[in-house]
């Protein structure tokens, strides 16, 4: 993967794909009812707030990776600790991606074996890998608008069938909305912080992070509005029991002259699917070339997918067992989401105060 | 299973190894060898449940009490 740098235009609509992807896929705070759409909006929040840590923290040590970062600010054995248990919930975040987008998968192609669609899948993601990570970029530029098209008409499709009266009452219970705000916090939107490892190959980071800000809050709105389509039409009892909502939401629109209307946004479902996968894979490659200081990722890059493959089969051979295990990983992702940046950013603060040099390297 | 595992290591071993070997690059190698083969080894404890290979479920198993008492305090339903 030696084709390594990226625009900030293009890393915001990596970010774009990915949130959408999981966000569209798995709507993990729908369980929590009727006020689903607001612990979506405060999710997203959360989301932000990582984004801006990393992207301050990386303004302040340009082209620097947060893995390095640790490693100078923290001291070698400390730093290392966290980055071990970074890059091993990284490696956690792609398998649950993965066998969640596989079970979305069967939905759309239920006669084929899933074991199968993992391996064909991460074929796309190997090939992707090989080419680098500018290629994922200039892929992400060409196939934003058609996703951004496609999800549109996706939420706009079904606004005639919401019953309003299913969002009703307001803020009757703040346990649910707490919940599904830690929830939607811990997937997708904490996921922002992997995306830390992108930082440092966008070459108009200084300049132009902005773009990132605004595609995420694109990608957030859009969350907040298929969590409210879902709501809006299955009602808070239903949705309970959806294992794709928003999927199966827009599979029960009645339209005539269709009769599957979800293969009409199969490019949606594979493109952003498989931008998940992708870009926390790509991610995973970068941070182990930097920890292990290997010379060429590509190495890494087949073995790695096998390993995914494996564990995902190893650790969830059912899906009842995914869907409790996906909830303890809140518990796990939560605090490496707020610790791990929020401590490198303290100590990069304090460092940098105490070092004369670095102030220059602040001012820009 | 093992039909994916003969394929990924076919695919490595045909295009990364002899480049490797070529360069002398032997920490690239070890590296994605050893992924390789930790990748084999929980394949193939995956299709004869051996034992062998310490269970990364562990650490989620251990927070399952955490995520039923998760479910009662935030009222939410259960499966």
């Amino acid at each position: 993967m030696e084709k390594n740098f990226i625009v900030s235009r293009q890393l915001a609509f990596m970010v774009f794909l990915s949130m959408l992807g999981s966000s569209f896929i798995y709507i993990p705070e729908s369980a929590t009812g009727r006020n689903s759409w607001l612990s979506t909006v405060m999710g997203a929040v959360f989301g932000l707030l990582i984004l801006h840590l990393i992207i301050s923290l990386q303004k302040m040590e340009p082209g620097v990776s947060i893995l390095q970062m640790s490693k100078q600010k923290l001291g070698t054995v400390p730093g290392t600790v966290i980055n071990i248990i970074y890059l091993s919930m990284l490696l956690l975040a792609v398998v649950l991606s993965l066998y969640d987008i596989t079970l979305f998968m069967t939905l759309i192609l239920p006669n084929t074996q899933e074991l199968l669609l993992q391996a064909s899948m991460f074929f796309a993601v190997i090939f992707f890998s090989y080419q680098g990570i500018t290629s994922i970029g200039r892929a992400a530029e060409l196939l934003l608008l058609p996703v951004l098209l496609l999800a549109t008409l996706a939420l706009i499709i079904p606004v005639s069938n919401i019953n309003w009266f299913n969002f009703l009452p307001l803020l009757n219970d703040w346990r649910p909305i707490a919940a599904g705000s830690l929830i939607s916090a811990s997937w997708p939107f904490g996921q922002m912080v992997f995306m830390a490892l992108f930082l440092p190959l966008v070459t108009d980071l200084q300049n132009s992070a902005r773009t990132i800000y605004y595609w995420y809050l694109v990608a957030a709105i859009l969350s907040v509005a298929s969590t409210s389509v879902v709501i809006g039409i299955a009602g808070p009892e239903t949705v309970t029991f959806m294992r794709f909502p928003f999927f199966q939401v827009i599979r029960g629109i009645p339209l005539p002259g269709l009769q599957r209307i979800e293969l009409l946004f199969f490019l949606l479902w594979f493109v952003i699917s498989g931008a998940v996968s992708n870009n926390l894979f790509a991610a995973l490659m970068l941070g182990l070339k930097q920890s292990i200081r290997i010379k060429k990722t590509t190495t890494l890059i087949i073995p790695a997918a096998l390993l995914i493959i494996v564990l995902c089969n190893y650790m969830f051979p059912g899906d009842i067992g995914f869907f409790f295990r996906t909830t303890a990983v809140i518990f796990l992702f939560l605090p490496l989401y707020i610790l791990y940046p929020a401590i490198i950013f303290i100590a990069a603060r304090w460092h940098n105060k105490k070092d004369p040099k670095s102030m220059y390297r602040l001012k820009g | 299973m093992l039909v994916v595992i003969l394929i990924y290591s076919l695919i490595f071993l045909t295009i990364e190894t002899p480049g490797l070997i070529k360069n002398k690059q032997w920490l690239d190698l070890g590296v994605g060898s050893g992924f390789l083969l930790l990748a084999i080894g929980y394949g193939l404890e995956t299709i004869y449940t051996w034992h062998l290979l310490p269970n990364p479920n562990i650490i989620l198993n251990k927070l399952m009490p955490l995520t039923d008492a998760f479910f009662v305090f935030f009222h939410l339903p259960v499966g």
